[in-house]
């Protein structure tokens, strides 16, 4: 990697199994800090299954067990004592459907915020809701409405206000599962635009099935292949010049 | 060779090549008669050629047009999409080199016809090597070879040597015989049209190098 970052997380020989199978092999792969890294590869090749390893989400899967560690800022967040639930306000993620809680649009943002105490009054409630609103560039969209039910927005409007809900905690790293697949191209057009713009401020590491969007929003590509990192590096050279047969036969869509 | 999960997509891939090699051979066909009329000028057969850029032309939107669709059509990436970029240099390419065999063809239809003291063949000479390193360069495309490839830029350094030595023969003459100084005026204009053959030969040539440095091996 000549990417003259510095990295943000570093995953040393992760592998997972879910019961005796083994879903991740080993996986050694830096994210570069305030960067966009994407992850794709076939069906079931463990990309949601390694995102899960960055926030410790697969702790909370009973079958599932995780080897290796995982620096974030040189810190190792598989240590022991370190709580969970910490290091989620510290990973914000966003998930493939749109899934608000059945609340305001209003407490849908604030609801992070209230429980991790970071905010002291009802007046610095309401800017960190707005400000996180206008970050996700949902905020003119819903200004009038913030009393009404998440749910009854619209696809793209529900993710941008779980991207809101992410990020009103301010985290360091967001974590995005295929966050468009459910949306129409100028939902996920929206999408785009915001990723670009949050990377100016957090390390963003996403989960896609287009490599279309891959290359459109990353500047680093990893490729997963059967539970292995086949390949990783500059998005523009993954996808003009891979340098594994593997990967030029994934993204080229070829077989035999 | 492996396979697009999606068949017609190779089909698209194939049939780009397909054109672009119809277009190399039809443009192939034209440098050898420009450099035939050199030899025996034959003012029909001169209008022929020069009528026959045409359908090189056409050729080159064709190809545009279709690389285009298949850009739409597939968002081709790795070695997909580096196919379709050389498949519309060389197309351009090409279309050059055609508009310069047709200026040959030009430039014989002023002439009219050969002074019985010109003697040299000189210009024929050149014409030849440059035909045949064109042909190199385009089997180097066809057959994606490395090996074929770099024999071109080699034998366009001999090219520009003939071609030099033309030119300095045809001062020689004009200067000895000033009747023909019209006629060979011409002949220099014809040597300057097939040594810029021997040059953009020498550019498809350096195109399927690049192109295939970028392929996996
Ligand atoms: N909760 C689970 N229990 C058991 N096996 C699981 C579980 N989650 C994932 N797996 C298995 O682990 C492997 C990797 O799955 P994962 O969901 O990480 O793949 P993915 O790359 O995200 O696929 P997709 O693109 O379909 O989302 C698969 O074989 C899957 O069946
Ligand atoms: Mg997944």
């Amino acid at each position: 990697m000549v990417m003259s970052n510095r990295i943000k997380i570093k995953s040393k020989k992760i592998s997972v199994f879910y019961g005796d199978k083994k879903a991740l092999d080993s996986i050694n792969l830096e994210i570069p800090e305030k960067k966009v890294t994407s992850l794709i590869g076939p069906s079931g090749c463990g990309k949601s299954t390694f995102l899960r390893c960055l926030n410790r989400m697969n702790d909370t899967i009973d079958i599932c067990r995780v080897e290796g560690d995982i620096f974030i800022d040189e810190k190792n967040i598989y240590e022991k004592g370190l709580d969970p639930v910490l290091l989620r306000a510290r990973i914000g993620m966003v998930f493939q459907k749109p899934n608000p809680f059945p609340k305001s649009i209003f407490d849908n943002v604030a609801y992070g915020p209230k429980i991790h105490g970071i905010v002291n009054s009802e007046d610095e409630l309401n800017d960190l809701v707005k400000d996180s609103l206008k970050k996700a560039g949902l905020y003119n969209e819903v200004k009038d409405r913030l009393d009404e039910p998440g749910t009854s927005l619209s696809g793209g409007q529900q993710q941008r206000l779980c991207i809101a809900r992410a990020i009103a905690v301010s985290p360091e790293v967001i974590l995005m599962d295929e966050p468009c697949s459910a949306l129409d191209p100028i939902a996920t057009a929206v999408i785009e635009e915001l990723i670009d713009e949050l990377a100016k401020n957090f390390t963003i590491v996403i989960v896609t099935h287009s490599m279309q969007q891959a290359a459109r929003v990353s500047q680093q590509t990893a490729f997963f292949h059967m539970g292995n990192l086949i390949e990783v590096g500059k998005t523009e050279e993954i996808f003009s010049m891979p340098k594994q047969i593997k990967t030029q036969d994934y993204i080229t869509g070829k077989i035999g | 060779m492996k396979e697009h999960i999606v068949s017609t997509y190779d089909d698209d891939l194939n049939t780009l090549k397909t054109k672009l090699l119809e277009m190399g051979v039809l443009v192939e066909r034209q440098i050898f008669q420009a450099i035939e009329v050199t030899k025996i000028i034959n003012l029909s057969k001169a209008k022929e050629i020069q009528k026959g850029d045409d359908a090189i032309d056409a050729l080159e939107v064709e190809i545009r047009e279709f690389a285009t669709k298949t850009l739409t059509k597939r968002q081709p990436l790795a070695d997909d999409l580096r196919k379709i970029i050389i498949s519309l240099k060389i197309s351009s390419i090409l279309e050059r080199i055609g508009d310069h065999a047709a200026n040959v063809a030009g430039r014989i239809l002023h002439v009219k016809k050969m002074p019985e003291n010109y003697l040299t063949d000189s210009i024929y000479q050149l014409g030849q090597l440059v035909v045949k390193n064109y042909s190199k360069a385009l089997s180097s495309f066809d057959q994606d070879s490395q090996k074929i490839a770099q024999v071109v830029p080699t034998e366009d350094v001999t090219i520009n040597s003939v071609y030099e030595t033309c030119f300095r023969e045809h001062l020689h003459i004009m200067m000895e015989d000033r009747e023909i100084i019209g006629f060979s005026t011409q002949m220099l204009f014809i040597a300057k049209e097939l040594e810029r053959i021997g040059d953009l030969s020498k550019v498809i040539s350096k195109e399927v190098i690049y192109n295939l440095k970028g392929k996996i091996v």
